[in-house]
């Protein structure tokens, strides 16, 4: 069975000189000049650009080595590229007992009456409603949920004690700031910023360090406490 | 430099002079029993009913007590106040403060005991 290959004329863009093609034709010597030309359609003339979907990233850094990479945004798990180490990025929960460390990019949720028992947990944000014997590190935020206990330290970036919560530490505290609208009780609480206590906040250690202070009237601060200079001022 | 020894103020806004033409040094105990604006140097305490600001020119040796204190200046013995209390910017404080209500600057330099909120046992 024979097919009929329609055939259109095109033109010479050098010499004019027009010829005939096959209507699907993507490029072609001119017959008079000698000239290679493509189709307009090959040329992309009128093809109409679709930009692919582009990924969304977002900058990971590595617990271990500190080295920082980008991972796509839905990832959930990466290997460092500077110490091969496997950098988990999901969600965890403890609801009971835990032992061992955790060190995973993103939120780890240790519930009412989960206890994690391993010597260090480290999480972009943390939530704490349990208790947990070992330190926690939340570079992003810890925020503090019921009666809870930290038997060693804490530090990251944001502390936040909601209203009616209790955080018992028994070692030092180290934020970059703190909002603190229920209770903190340790024995040395650092923030290298902001720490805003609210109407119902209070706030018990031996020595609080901050940038800047905050006690909205029914809050409560009380302790040996000392203001940090601003980074970049002029030293006395 | 001028000087008395102590002072006492109970117009309706006090304004303990301060360093337009020198330093103006009270030698004692200053009592202000209205709003009050201090300018001046202070070897001695000072005893504010009401509100009281203390200028970045202030320095006061001892002890400050007030209702609302705005500290720019200078305490080297502590504050005790019943209010509210601001340490501004530039402001220095020493040994002790006290207040229901607390907003310390950045920049400002504070060190001692705080208690606020907390009503003495």
């Amino acid at each position: 069975m024979s097919v009929i290959i329609s055939k259109i004329e095109v033109l010479c863009p050098e010499c004019g000189c027009a010829q005939l093609e096959s209507e699907n034709f993507l490029s072609t010597v001119c017959r008079g000049c000698g000239c290679y030309f493509k189709s307009s359609r090959a040329a992309g003339a009128r093809r109409r650009k679709v930009k692919r979907k582009a990924i969304q990233k977002r900058e990971l850094s590595c617990a271990d080595c500190g080295a920082v990479q980008e991972v796509a945004l839905e990832a959930q798990s990466s290997t460092c590229l500077s110490c091969g180490r496997h950098l988990e990025l999901g969600h965890r929960e403890i609801l009971g007992e835990h032992l061992g460390n955790i060190s995973l990019e993103g939120e780890l949720r240790i519930g009412p009456k989960g206890n994690y028992g391993g010597s260090r947990a480290r999480a972009a944000r943390i939530v704490l409603e349990g208790r947990s014997s070992g330190f926690l590190e939340a570079p992003e935020f810890l925020r503090v949920s019921g009666q809870t206990r930290i038997r060693s330290g804490a530090s990251g970036g944001l502390l936040e004690i909601q209203p009616g919560s209790v955080l018992e530490c028994g070692d030092r505290v180290d934020f970059v700031s703190g909002r603190i609208e229920g209770e903190l009780r340790c024995p040395v609480a650092n923030f290298d910023g902001p720490l805003s206590i609210g109407p119902t906040g209070s706030v018990v250690a031996g020595k609080i360090q901050f940038q800047e202070l905050t006690v909205e009237p029914g809050g409560k601060i009380q302790g040996w406490a000392e203001s940090r200079a601003q980074e970049g001022a002029p030293a006395d | 430099m001028k000087s008395v020894a102590g002072a006492e103020a109970d117009s309706a806004n006090a304004e303990i002079p301060g360093s337009g033409s020198g330093t103006f040094s009270v030698w004692g105990d200053v009592r202000l029993t209205a709003d009050a604006f201090l300018r001046a140097r202070v070897q001695g305490n000072v005893q504010a009913a009401k509100k009281l600001v203390l200028a970045p020119s202030a320095e006061v040796s001892g002890r400050v007590q007030g209702g609302d204190v705005c500290v720019q200046g200078k305490i080297e013995g502590g504050l005790e106040a019943t209010g509210q209390v601001w340490i501004q910017a530039g402001a220095t404080l020493r040994k002790q403060c006290v207040a229901q209500a607390l907003r310390i600057e950045p920049g400002s330099d504070f060190r001692g005991e705080l208690r606020v909120g907390v009503v003495r046992a």
